[in-house]
């Protein structure tokens, strides 16, 4: 698996920084998650557990991130 | 103290362990240039490596002592019906008869093959004597009917993985699998098991069973389902001669059909003979028609001798003699209609087994022989 490029790991954030795990059941989301290597879609789990809860929809819990690793599974 | 970042490589790992492993296509771009391997055989053409089988036949005709004899040559690294089993240990797992019952046998079989117990205990024979106890290896539960392993199988597992049996003897089908004999899904799943378990020991598991009414009217020897021919890859039967028109079968006689081998020509029927506590090939048979025609001869043989005798009537070996037992016998109407050929192969065979001889009778002076019934004095 190669590593994405950063601006498409920047975009992947935003999407679910912004519209929590229904992104996940976009075609985009879908498409820059399958690009990310291992340790980035680790590394964007994390960045989603440590959201600001005024940053778009919050903190992610523990569950959806889950979800997250599955989309990518 | 675990961190965000721990708990999310945790929950990472949670979800791979989640996945289903890839497909695991063969590699075959090397097999141009690699050495075709040969296959391998717990038994040449009998018995597969790494393969389970069906081992099938009427109760009580003989199927246990015939697969510890198997497993005692495999040990042993002795002849087995005329073919050389691959030498190692092996297992036996017998739930029908108690340990008295598998002394007697087992001594008979070492007897017969020169070996001690400590030689054979020494070279892997593991014997295992569930009789009462639950032998169960594989049950169908639930409403889905799915065939799990027990307890049992995965203690037989391990040991199998560690041990490495040639052959491991489960004796029998209907004590090891609380299933539906009849379910096609169900078989399949118990000979996956089956399979399993000679993988992990690199050697060949054999299943022994029971025929329905019907595999023994049709000679097919399974019971249940046809998934018992399909899913084993070698399969045999044991029967022994049938009863025609109420005359007595010959009990001693069995013949060993190989029904299926799914990697090989199948072998020859072996005709075996109950001879000293087991079963032993008849030399130059194959068939059990003609072991128990022989059989019935050499009965005959014995019956008009005695008939004979009590006429006074003496009879001879010598076929220039005019009271030629052969030619006498088949003129008898006790012969029904046994030609003088076969006398003479049954007189034959009565003398090689010492069950006549030849006697004189008369004057000291001036003897003449007979031929007399039992071994030389």
């Amino acid at each position: 698996m190669g590593r994405a490029a950063d601006m498409t790991v920047e975009a992947l954030m935003y999407s679910l920084r912004e519209r929590g795990t229904k992104a996940l059941a976009e075609p985009d989301t879908r498409r820059r998650l399958s690009q990310c290597s291992d340790a980035q879609v680790i590394e964007v789990g994390n960045r989603l557990r440590r959201l600001k809860p005024n940053i778009g929809l919050g903190p992610w819990s523990p569950d959806e991130v889950r979800q997250l690793f599955r989309a990518r599974a | 103290m675990t961190t965000l970042e721990d708990d999310t490589l945790a929950l990472w790992e949670e979800v791979n362990r989640e996945r289903k492993p890839s497909l695991a296509w063969l590699h075959m771009s090397g097999w141009d240039s690699e050495p075709i391997p040969d296959r391998e055989w717990a038994i040449l053409d009998r018995v597969p490596l790494k393969q389970a089988g069906l081992f099938s036949g009427e109760g009580g005709t003989g199927k246990s002592i015939i697969e510890l004899t198997k497993n005692v040559a495999h040990v042993s690294g002795k002849d087995w019906l005329g073919s050389l089993p691959k030498r190692g240990p092996a297992f036996y797992l017998g739930a029908e008869d108690d340990e008295k019952e598998l002394h007697i046998r087992l001594a008979a079989i070492a007897s017969h093959y020169c070996v001690s117990f400590n030689e054979l205990v020494a070279g892997g024979l593991h014997v295992l004597c569930l009789l009462g106890q639950d032998a169960t290896l594989c049950a169908s539960g639930g409403k889905s009917g799915k065939v799990e392993v027990t307890g049992l199988y995965r203690q037989l597992y391990e040991a199998a993985g560690d041990i490495k049996p040639k052959n491991i003897s489960i004796d029998t089908l209907s004590r090891a699998f609380a299933g539906n004999e009849i379910d096609r899904v169900q078989v399949y799943a118990f000979a996956m098991h089956m399979q399993a378990l000679a993988m992990v020991a690199g050697g060949s598991v054999t299943v022994l069973s029971h025929p329905s009414l019907q595999g023994m009217a049709s000679g097919s020897g399974i019971s249940g389902s046809t998934a018992w021919h399909g899913a084993f890859r070698f399969r045999q039967y044991l029967t022994s001669v049938k009863t025609d028109g109420g005359e007595q079968p010959a009990d001693d006689l069995r013949e060993l059909q190989f029904k299926k081998n799914q990697y090989g020509p199948k072998a020859e029927n072996i005709v075996l003979r109950w001879q000293r506590g087991l079963f032993l090939p008849v030399p130059g048979m194959n068939s059990l028609e003609k072991a128990a025609q022989d059989q019935t001869d050499d009965e005959l043989f014995l019956r008009l001798l005695d008939q004979f005798d009590r006429q006074g009537r003496h009879v001879s070996d010598k076929p220039t003699a005019p009271s030629y037992a052969p030619t006498l016998f088949s003129r008898d109407p006790g012969a029904n209609g046994t030609g003088k050929n076969r006398m003479t192969a049954a007189m034959s065979r009565l003398f090689a087994s010492n069950r006549i001889h030849v006697g004189n009778y008369g004057r000291p002076s001036r003897p003449y022989s007979k031929i007399v019934r039992g071994a030389h004095p």
